[in-house]
């Protein structure tokens, strides 16, 4: 190798500093209020130590619940967005003849900002919105729900607007792993006598993990923050049936408890970088054995 | 004038560009000390043309702010030559992106609010600006001059009205099906029981509206404050609890029993709030609670509704017996530390001029009671028989009157309380609990 | 792969009506664009019955669209721009020379894609550069915002970019700016119209940012003007929907011309990250 001394840190400056700036200093500042009691109520701004922190974690108010709900949310969407991303991925990789047109229409949901998602789907999932019409029209009536109000299907909902919005970006992540993969090892496969599936397990799978890994965290951490397309279909209710983390974080910030809002979002970023982390760890742990 | 303001803010972004290329050590000094000073030459230049006249910015949330107020702010700017800016935040955002303004430093010259207690979640002490002897002052109703008062200052120009929240009803939809006007819960639960026998949904209950879960408990505080003289002042020094008071409690109950009887229809919950007009016009409903200038909005969109014949009763909620009435909707307050205040005073004063409140309430079917004595105020036929139907009187809803009274948190605990994640006790100890937090 | 046709065509079929599950709702929106406010009250699948082109009027007239677009279109370029060159320039070097110090430096601007956000402090930063409610500061805010993913993507790309080249270029003498900017930057074009794209769609789709940062409203792009205009009217689905239109156009223009970079850059960048 070449003398690495050109490659000089000088490049790295300009991102650097605005991003110190612009992104790190402000967060500092919100991980300092977070050990506040901030309010706009009081004239002056205390340190409070880990108080905020305890309340979020002891106190018997909704804010487990929101975590709980978060993760659950995180849990759910992951799963179904990566396996429907696969099987979108598996299907486009068939050699369809409008391969391009299809990646084109799965992928266009993630173009639309969440809020506009959301005043689409309020539409469609009232209980005389179009998706019951549909299921009434086929003769399914007995599955028809007021979704976004019906406390059994809510959360359940927003998850499937989510994965609606994210399994075409899934879809095309996993089509380029797919696409790495050289079809000789199929071809000697099929010599061998191996069956589809046993292709699929023996061959696709194993050479998509690094790529489903990296999808994995990106999922999660997507699904952790999740806020715009939550509070434009149900702000968080109805009740607190889909308070998530970060529907908290605005409601505190919104009666003036700046302090407490920043714990919360603190948790919240807290909780991304253990799981970012851990995940990191496992993969390339993994990779290092095989 | 926006094109030499659009020169130098290209400036200054090539002067930040370029600032990074030096600090990269790869642009050329010379074309870099030249954009920084053209910038900096340019910018006194543009400020000294601005000056004759002034920008008053108006910080207002979507729905507070129609089109009347944009029109009279059209005919304020031709008569001044000031302009007025008005920044538009969502109904959800605005209360966060004010606060945070204000919390910044980036106030705005004039900012809307509601009356009453509410004034207060905006910090009158240190943002708003006494207008005690402002000559309009003098020709405020006794109800406006009220609810802008905050420690004997008037603080606030109020063009809307005062207005309460009642059980709206068509009464020849009563009469034919041989019913009275409920003075109490039981004879309410009967009226429903006999409406729902004939097919119609009794009330239009906007189930997705969190504010409107709220305004059916804000409904029970003149009763509660004439039966406890002084509750009020208990409750904003965290003295007395909610949880505590038996009616507000049964009052709740009531309210749950409503719901599962099937009252509000099937699936009230995702009934909204906007639909209401044209639920109520749609003759599917027979009541609905609201305010009493509502019947106007109805017969606006179905003349042949008669909707100017409807009446309104006190919603007999734990047998409440009186009208609850607001502190008179939502008002102006300036900012004691913006930099035009002699304009924006002027743009008050044009506001509160006869003719031009003429104009505005003319444009406004949706308000009742008018602000200043001078002008000639109309009253709607449910506003009359509330006041007969209303035996116990009138008197101060919770949210004009109480601290700390958060719409969307009650509204949401309230959804719970249908939905069976709490009981109406636990309601009302999670309000209580919240607004604790605020005394702290 | 050789497969039976028929099985094919049922697999192209069977794709085609899941895609369906996309295309449906956001016909929904066209359709209830075109219709009058009572039609659109009940959002249906039904056409109207007789299209209302004048929302569309009504929408451009009323909410100063020219002027707003030409605003947004000016934040969202320049912002991407600049996020784009400073993160092309630090995965760079990130990438060819990966001593403690970077892997440190590549660690932390990842901390960005999980961090919150603050407005208040922001805003506080942002007045004491003096560059709150200014064209600067928010493109600025918005460029910063883009970084993180940005350096994702390239870090990604970069290592898959020969380091023969850069050999080559330094026997000839190149300093490190001739390097990057004349050899490398060209081979980076698809990550950089990707990059380019997602932080353009990103300060283009943000409605509450400039909510906080923007006080002025001659300064506010499309999707925060047409709101001011219409808050009013906002609970007319017709208008909803039309603005929803207006909104997303540009949008979908732009993804439809570039969809062969986003895709392809995006899925390079993810795939080496």
């Amino acid at each position: 190798m070449q003398n690495k001394k050109i490659y000089s840190r000088l490049f790295v400056m300009p991102a650097f500093i605005l991003y110190t700036i612009l992104f790190i200093l402000p967060v500092l500042g919100g991980l300092y209020y977070s050990f506040t009691n901030w309010s706009d109520m009081k004239p002056t701004i205390s340190f409070i130590g880990l108080d905020n922190y305890k309340e979020i974690f002891f106190s018997s108010g909704s804010y487990l619940k929101s975590i709980y709900h978060t993760l659950s949310f995180t849990l759910y969407t992951v799963v179904f967005k990566l396996g429907i991303g696969l099987v979108l991925a598996l299907l486009l990789n068939e050699g369809l003849k409008t391969k391009k047109v299809l990646r084109t229409v799965f992928f266009l949901p993630y173009m639309l900002s969440p809020l506009i998602i959301g005043i689409i789907f309020i539409s469609i999932l009232g209980p005389d919105g179009p998706l019951n019409m549909v299921l009434r029209f086929i003769g399914l009536d007995h599955l028809t729900h007021s979704w976004l109000t019906d406390k059994n299907f809510v959360l359940g909902s927003t998850m499937g607007v989510e994965i609606w919005r994210m399994a075409g970006w899934n879809m095309v992540i996993i089509l380029a792993g797919l696409q790495t993969i050289s079809k000789s090892y199929y071809e000697a496969a099929a010599l061998d006598g191996a069956g589809r599936w046993k292709q699929f397990t023996q061959i696709t799978i194993p050479f998509l993990i690094p790529t489903l890994m990296i999808a994995t965290i990106l999922n999660i951490i997507h699904g952790l923050r999740v806020f715009e397309i939550i509070y434009a279909l149900t702000n968080g209710g109805p009740g607190d049936l889909t308070e998530v983390i970060n529907t908290q974080v605005y409601k505190e910030f919104s009666t003036g408890r700046y302090g407490m809002s920043n714990a919360l979002s603190m948790v919240a970023f807290i909780f991304t970088l253990m799981i970012a982390y851990l995940i990191k760890l496992v993969s390339s742990r993994e990779e290092a054995s095989s | 004038m926006s094109s030499s303001n659009k020169n130098k803010w290209v400036n200054k972004i090539f002067a930040s560009v370029a600032l990074i290329g030096l600090l990269t050590g790869c642009g050329s000094s010379e074309s870099n000390s030249n954009s920084t000073t053209t910038s900096s030459a340019n910018a006194p230049d543009s400020a000294t043309t601005k000056k004759s006249a002034v920008t008053i910015t108006v910080a207002t949330s979507a729905n507070w702010t129609k089109d009347i107020d944009k029109e009279l702010a059209k005919d304020f700017e031709a008569q001044t030559g000031n302009k007025i800016e008005f920044l538009i935040s969502p109904d959800d955002q605005y209360v966060n992106v004010l606060k945070s303004k204000f919390q910044t430093g980036e106030g705005p010259d004039v900012y809307l609010t509601p009356s009453g207690v509410a004034m207060e979640q905006f910090l009158p002490d240190q943002h708003a600006l006494d207008l005690s002897n402002e000559p309009w002052v003098s020709r405020y109703a006794d109800w406006a001059k009220a609810g802008t008062t905050y420690n004997g200052k008037v603080i606030a120009l109020n063009t809307w009205s005062v207005d309460g929240w009642g059980v709206l009803y068509n009464p020849a939809l009563f009469e034919q099906a041989g019913l009275t006007v409920p003075t109490n819960y039981q004879e309410f639960v009967k009226v429903c029981e006999a409406l729902l026998a004939k097919g119609t949904t009794p009330i239009y209950e906007p189930g997705k509206a969190e504010w409107h879960q709220e305004v059916l408990l804000n409904t029970m505080g003149s009763m509660l404050s004439k039966k406890t003289p002084g509750i009020y002042d208990q409750f904003n020094t965290n003295q007395a609890k909610l949880a505590d008071q038996k009616d507000l409690e049964t009052g709740l109950t009531q309210l749950k029993e409503l719901a599962d009887k099937g009252f509000f229809g099937k699936d009230f919950l995702s009934q909204t709030w906007e639909n209401s007009v044209d639920a109520m016009g749609s003759g599917k409903y027979a009541m609905m609670l609201t305010y009493s200038t509502f019947q106007n909005e109805v017969l606006a969109k179905f003349p042949d509704s008669k909707a100017d014949t409807w009446s309104m009763f006190p919603l007999p909620l734990a047998d409440n017996k009186t009208w609850a009435t607001s502190s008179g909707g939502i008002v102006r307050s300036i900012n004691k530390d913006s930099k035009v205040i002699d304009a924006a005073k002027q743009y008050f004063d044009f506001l509160a001029k006869t003719e031009n409140l003429k104009k505005y309430y003319a444009a406004r079917p949706d308000l009742g009671p008018i602000s200043f004595t001078d002008v000639e105020g109309k009253t709607s036929n449910a506003y009359t028989s509330v006041i007969t139907n209303a035996t116990d009187g009138t008197g101060l809803d919770f949210e004009g009157g109480v601290k700390f009274w958060n719409q969307s948190v009650i509204g949401k605990l309230v959804q719970d309380l249908y939905l069976g994640g709490k009981t109406p006790k636990q309601v009302l100890e999670a309000i209580d609990s919240d607004r604790a937090k605020m005394f702290q | 792969m050789r497969q039976k046709p028929l099985l094919l065509i049922m697999k192209e079929l069977f794709t085609w009506i899941l895609a369906l599950s996309i295309l449906c709702p956001l016909s929904l929106i066209v359709v209830n664009s075109l219709k009058t406010a009572e039609d659109a009250n009940t959002v249906t699948m039904n056409l109207p019955h007789k299209l209302q082109w004048i929302n569309y009027k009504e929408a451009f007239e009323g909410g100063n669209l020219l002027h707003s677009f030409f605003n947004s279109l000016l934040m969202s370029s320049v912002s991407a721009a600049i996020s784009i060159l400073v993160t092309s320039m630090a995965a760079f070097v990130l990438v060819r020379n990966k001593d403690r110090w970077n892997k440190m430096i590549y660690n932390y601007f990842f901390l960005g894609l999980v961090a919150p956000l603050n407005y208040v402090t922001t805003i506080k930063v942002l007045q004491t550069l003096h560059l709150q409610n200014t064209f600067p500061g928010i493109i600025l805010v918005f460029a910063t915002l883009g970084i993180p993913f940005a350096v994702f993507l390239f870090y990604g790309f970069i290592s898959s970019v020969p380091t023969e080249l850069d050999e080559a270029a330094i026997i000839d003498g190149c300093g490190l700016g001739r390097l990057f900017f004349s050899v490398v930057f060209p081979l980076l074009m698809p990550v950089t119209i990707t990059g380019f794209i997602l932080n353009f769609l990103g300060a283009w789709n943000d409605f509450v940012t400039p909510l906080y940062l923007l006080n002025k409203q001659n300064k506010l792009g499309m999707i925060n003007a047409i709101y001011n205009y219409f808050g009013v009217h906002f609970n007319e689905w017709n208008m909803i929907f039309t603005i929803i239109v207006l909104t997303v156009l540009p949008v979908l223009v732009l993804y439809l011309v570039c969809q062969k970079y986003i895709i392809s850059g995006m899925v390079s960048g993810s795939l080496k990250g």
